[in-house]
């Protein structure tokens, strides 16, 4: 079964380039995110990614010394983005045989 | 007819019967007072405003009246009511305005719900605004007070009114709170400045109010556009000290420091983000009110108009 | 007449006229709007007043003053609407097993039950209703994950988890709205005892949520108990308009929704309160009503001079005060008298003597009342 994440319907970001503020629609509240959050989130806006496609995305953009933390990087974010509900985890059947 | 025009017996009649209305720009506010004291004062500090009608719609109705029962008499006081309910500490008797001036915007603050109220004071020149967020000690209400007095068309001390329609400022415009030392301050900036009278005993210490100039009395209708923001620090350490702030940042404090950002969402994210997006944001340390508002001036000239920027 | 419309002040007629027809409200004059929309704001009205108007007429043919009152109305409605959703989704997990039912009560109930007349109320809070069993459990559980009791006096924990129907009220950081767990919906030592277990046999899953509401003739009931044995009904007037609402509401969706709900008023003995709801929302909201529903409720009608005197004093009490006035010296006394009753009816004599007491004591001890 994979597991992807998308982002929760109704956010609205305010790109200010180092930090973003988004409006979370669930509680109301604004949030400040980093670029790498920001930029997360908007992927994830565009369409549900899987956790590898994630880290994929994030090692595009550190820097070469901190590549090989992208997995743990990306997996923080994730959580963090999904506490504060503006990310939700879709379990989906694996498509086999199709 | 405006209030300067109006003799004592009259406003005391429009305040002990159908209330005194006035137009502020973005609300209309009606005011009815059995203190006699009152109308010298509201002529000093409302002069160039006109008497509305008292009959028509008003956004907000307040009553200042003096306290009943014991305290008629005793350490007498007077109370301020909203719609029939008393929401605030009344006063002594020797300090109606105050109470008035502070009901006033605690009642605007809280039912203009149709704007985003960030607490903050706006000037604007040609068209374009600053804003001057407020935080305790920032000196916000002087260095507002300084810019009006400056060539700088004041709005408000007191609100930032975002229009959700089109993100433009509206005026809530009315007398400048000034406290303890910068009555003084203010006096000397501007010797010919109409400031009403000192009522040393408040909670905030000496407090007195600066009277709008007619001309920005006659222009509070005009909406202006965001520009500017400047986070004021009074800082007597310190000459001038301008670094930029963060839009993402300013956006934070300035939400933090509305009368009703939390309720308006998602409208009011809507607005606070066109509002931060049209400025360019600074945080401004001064200990000298004309060099400020040098700095202040030229810092609007340089932010780029909106259309400019990308 | 007892309620007569004429014999309230003219601000409140003029609030009713306008929540039951709001089409008249395109015609209004701009001092009546004025005197409106102050008294509806005073009575926590304004936002149900703007629903019901939006729906009869454009904003924009209204006095501009007017319209963005009306707008702010609906605004503060929409976060306290938010806000109860937030609430729910995030204790959702700490409330134990899904098989417990979870009932939800008032404000909250008609929001997720997506009900009309939920547009424009301005819930104070979120109350749920669940079994006395289950509670320890998720007091505990709301507790590890960031919840606080309001009140945590020794005295006042006691007063609520002995003596009352719901556990001191429950707050936590990041959410606006109070949590108020119940378990039943009057005081469990209070002079009417509805059937618990009734209430939660026909409580009605809500599709799509792990929530359930009261039946509807249990929602009226426990709308109009709340009202008139559980409060002092001063101000109270939009409590009146839900109970209108209700009846309206499921009256429309349920054919048997009037011999259900005379049913349900004799099995939870709320027949008295029932009776005073609807003779109220009859003559003021011109609740609609079968006549042979109307003869049969007549027989939990009170004694005449219990009825006489306390439809006198919520005349009184309920609507909003005068917004170019204030409470008059009889209006607080008839708030003071009603308050005395909620008391009465919640503590049985005994335990009401010691209440007091120790209300007084604790007022003048040297620490001062909480």
């Amino acid at each position: 079964m994979t597991v992807r994440y998308a982002a929760a319907d109704g956010i609205r970001v305010l790109d200010f380039g180092d930090e973003s503020v988004v409006f979370n629609p669930l509680s109301w509240d604004a949030h400040l995110l980093n670029a790498a959050a920001a930029a997360v989130l908007d992927l994830l806006a565009q369409g549900p990614r899987s956790a590898g496609e994630l880290e994929a995305f994030l090692r595009e953009a550190l820097l070469e010394s901190e590549r090989p933390q992208a997995a743990m990087h990306a997996q923080r974010l994730l959580q963090e983005l999904a506490q504060l509900g503006l990310v939700r985890q879709l379990r989906e059947e694996a498509f086999a045989g199709r | 007819m405006r209030v300067a025009e109006a003799d004592r017996a009259f406003l005391h009649a429009q305040l002990a019967g159908p209330g005194l209305a006035l137009d502020f720009g973005a609300a209309r506010v009606r005011i009815r007072s059995d203190v006699p004291e009152l109308p010298p004062m509201l002529r000093a500090l409302y002069g160039g405003y006109a008497i509305e009608d008292p009959a028509g719609l008003c956004d907000v109705t307040v009553k200042l009246r003096r306290a009943r029962g014991l305290r008629r008499w005793v350490r007498p006081q007077v109370e301020l009511l909203i719609d029939g309910g008393i929401e605030l500490e009344p006063f002594p008797r020797d300090t109606p305005l105050p109470l008035l001036e502070w009901g006033m915007n605690y009642a605007l603050a809280t039912r203009l719900c149709c704007y985003l109220l960030l607490h903050s004071g706006v000037v604007e020149r040609h068209g374009r605004a600053v804003l001057l967020p407020a935080a305790p000690g920032s000196g916000k209400s002087t260095l507002t007070a300084a810019l009006a007095l400056r060539g700088f068309r004041l709005l408000s001390d007191e609100f930032a009114v975002v229009r959700f329609s089109d993100g433009q400022l509206q005026a809530l415009l009315r007398p400048v709170a000034l406290k303890n030392e910068s009555i003084d301050v203010i006096a000397r900036f501007a010797p010919g400045a109409v400031i009403g009278p000192r009522f040393p005993k408040t909670h905030k210490g000496t407090v007195a109010h600066l009277a709008p100039a007619a001309e920005h009395v006659a222009a509070r209708h005009a909406p202006a556009a965001p520009a500017l923001v400047v986070f004021p620090r009074f800082d007597p350490s310190v000459g001038l000290e301008i670094e930029p702030v963060p839009k993402a940042r300013a956006f934070a404090r300035l939400a933090v420091n509305s009368f009703n950002y939390e309720i308006l969402s998602p409208d009011g994210f809507d607005a606070l983000g066109r509002v931060v997006q049209a400025s360019t944001c600074y945080q401004l340390r001064y200990s000298d009110l004309e060099r400020a508002v040098d700095a202040i001036g030229a810092l609007l000239d340089e932010a780029a108009p909106a259309s400019a920027r990308h | 007449m007892l309620l007569a419309l004429s014999a309230l002040p003219a601000h409140v007629r003029l609030l009713l006229q306008s929540l039951t027809e709001p089409q008249r409200c395109a015609s209004l004059s701009e001092p009546a709007w004025d005197v409106l929309i102050r008294a509806a704001r005073s009575a926590r009205l304004l936002g149900v007043l703007a629903a019901r108007v939006a729906a009869a007429v454009s904003f924009d043919a209204l006095p501009e003053v007017a319209g963005r009152h009306l707008v702010a109305g609906q605004i503060e409605a929409r976060f306290r609407r938010q806000k109860t959703l937030f609430l729910l989704e995030t204790v959702a997990p700490q409330l134990g097993s899904p098989e417990t039912p979870r009932v939800l009560l008032k404000g909250a109930a008609y929001i997720v039950q997506g009900l009309s007349m939920a547009e424009g109320r301005l819930p104070a809070d979120v109350d749920l209703m669940m079994p006395r069993v289950a509670l320890d459990g998720i007091e505990r559980a709301l507790l590890d994950a960031g919840w606080q009791f309001e009140k945590t006096d020794p005295y006042d924990q006691h007063y609520y988890r002995a003596w009352s129907h719901e556990l001191p009220p429950m707050r936590c950081a990041g959410q606006a709205l109070e949590l108020d767990l119940h378990h039943t919906i009057l005081p469990p030592l209070g002079r009417l005892k509805p059937d618990t277990d009734g209430l939660f046999a026909a409580a009605v899953p809500i599709v799509g949520t792990s929530f359930s509401a009261l039946c509807p003739g249990d929602q009226v009931l426990h709308a109009a108990a709340h009202l008139l044995q559980d409060s002092d009904c001063t101000g109270r007037l939009r409590d009146l308009v839900d109970i209108d609402s209700l009846v309206r509401t499921h009256a429309t969706a349920n054919p048997s929704f009037w011999p259900a709900l005379l049913e349900r008023a004799h099995l939870h003995h709320l027949g008295r309160p029932l009776w005073y709801a609807l003779a109220l929302t009859r003559a003021w909201l011109a609740t609609p009503m079968p006549e042979e529903v109307a003869a049969r409720i007549a027989g939990f009608s009170p004694p005449w001079p219990a009825r006489a005197t306390l439809c006198a004093l919520v005349t009184r009490t309920l609507p909003p005060v005068n917004p170019d006035g204030e409470p008059g010296l009889w209006d607080r006394l008839a708030s003071r008298l009603l308050e005395a009753r909620a008391v009465w009816l919640r503590l049985p004599p005994w335990l009401l003597a010691w209440h007091a007491a120790n209300k007084a004591w604790r007022a003048w001890r040297p620490g001062g009342a909480s």
